[in-house]
């Protein structure tokens, strides 16, 4: 065992790796792009926001990633407003392992709350095990992904999208109108539907499908 | 007034953007600092810091990916878009956790990805004459103690490993991360790590026709 663990460690050094590229200028781009643009985009943040307080329920989220709104209960969700959405995937993209609702459980270490909607037709665990998918219906009709407070999602929405603050019974939650982008820790970001998210029991919800805000309001209440 | 508050709110964050980044610059005179002084920083939005991050990290994390992918091209964008997602996932990361294995997580999750959707698989090959190798990559006397059949011998049987076998002996021998570090950056408990090792060692063993253990 020793002898082969050892000679691992040789090859390891004898594979050829291309040299590696200069990365910094790169990302440093792509970190920095939004900036620009967030005082052209004040204005509107500010005209918008009145409209929140006047409203009483929409309100816009800026863009600036320095700025980015942490929402009251729902810590976790990240909404980032663009003028352009980034690539995405379409379809649901690869979760991660496919599992039993039991074994999926007993990975994730916590009980999946379950909407009335009977069994789900699939279960996946995203490849670090913090993030449980549920899929209903063939072709999928819903998506809801569950997961505790130390995991956390980032959303896109374009600039003309409102986004709603709603109440998921007492709880507060966040409903999203229209294609938006959901970048999870793992996978690509992918093209998302309408999609409500709340918490409950420790647990972030977002549930996602073709679904109205009502229906989905209904069957969150639905979940137990 | 509401209005007026949303906008004195969006202006202080602005400032104090500003005022950080340029507090920055004095504090890296005199010694470097520490990976989770970098962190903290750029979790409060010192760009500077970060790119500080991606300069320590870039080497690994091209070698993780490009392990992974077994492709260039793939592995600098898997690398490239890992830190791009690490830097806009810091408010999650824990404050005074390690910093390499959990951005090594990102990246061989791109990596894979990026593998999965791959038409044509890259598989990893040897350096041209990797026992005499010149310049700067020049090997260790050890490694010109692994005779070249017996290295192409071992990689092809590593090469036809399955995807889970393959990753944690890139993670443990060819990145020689700790059982530990292997565990977050595949997501993997330290039990599951050390049986999933033992099962691949297994298998290169029979493929291999080294039934001495």
């Amino acid at each position: 065992m020793a002898e082969l663990e050892r000679e691992l460690r040789l090859l390891g050094a004898a594979i050829e790796v291309p040299p590696e590229p200069d990365l910094v200028r790169t990302v440093r781009a792509r970190i920095t792009e939004r900036e620009p643009r967030r005082i052209a985009r004040r204005p509107l943040v500010v005209v918008l926001a009145v409209l929140a307080v006047a409203g009483g329920f929409a309100f816009a989220i800026p863009q600036a990633r320095s700025a980015i709104l942490r929402f009251f209960g729902l810590e976790n969700v990240t909404v980032v407003r663009v003028h352009e959405l980034p690539p995405a995937i379409r379809g649901p993209g690869a979760i991660g392992e496919r599992l039993s609702l039991a074994d999926a459980e007993h990975r994730i270490g916590f009980a999946p709350l379950l909407p009335d909607l009977g069994p789900p037709d699939a279960v996946y665990l995203d490849p670090g095990g913090e993030l449980l998918v549920l899929l209903y219906g063939r072709p999928v009709r819903v998506r809801l992904s569950e997961f505790r407070a130390h995991y956390s999602l980032e959303k896109f929405v374009a600039a003309e999208q409102l986004v709603q603050r709603v109440r998921v019974g007492a709880r507060p939650g966040l409903w999203i109108q229209g294609p938006h982008v959901v970048a999870e820790l793992f996978g690509q970001p992918r093209l998302s539907g309408n999609a409500l998210i709340w918490q409950r029991a420790g647990l972030t919800l977002r549930l996602e499908g073709r679904l109205s805000r009502d229906q989905a309001l209904r069957l969150a209440s639905s979940i137990r | 007034m509401g209005h007026q508050l949303a906008a004195v709110a969006l202006t202080a964050v602005g400032t104090w953007n500003r005022a950080s980044r340029c507090g920055v610059v004095p504090a890296v005179v005199g010694r470097p600092l520490s990976d989770s002084d970098l962190v903290a920083r750029a979790k409060r939005g010192d760009e500077a810091a970060y790119e500080e991050l991606v300069r320590l990290y870039q080497g690994i994390a091209f070698r993780t990916a490009y392990l992974v992918v077994g492709g260039a091209a793939d592995a600098e964008e898997a690398a490239q878009e890992a830190f791009v997602k690490a830097y806009r996932a810091l408010g999650r990361f824990r404050t005074g956790a390690p910093f390499r294995p959990w951005l090594l997580r990102i990246v061989v999750s791109e990596a894979r990805n990026r593998r999965r959707s791959a038409r044509r698989r890259g598989t990893l090959a040897l350096r041209a004459a990797a026992g005499a190798v010149s310049g700067d990559a020049a090997p260790s006397p050890e490694t010109a103690l692994l005779a070249s059949e017996r290295r192409e011998e071992l990689l092809t049987a590593v090469n036809g490993l399955g995807e889970k076998d393959r990753l944690v002996i890139t993670c443990r021998y060819f990145l020689d991360l700790s059982e530990e570090e292997t565990g977050v950056a595949l997501g993997w408990r330290r039990g599951t790590v050390k049986s999933r090792l033992s099962r691949a060692l297994r298998r290169l063993r029979t493929e291999l026709g080294d039934d001495d253990g």
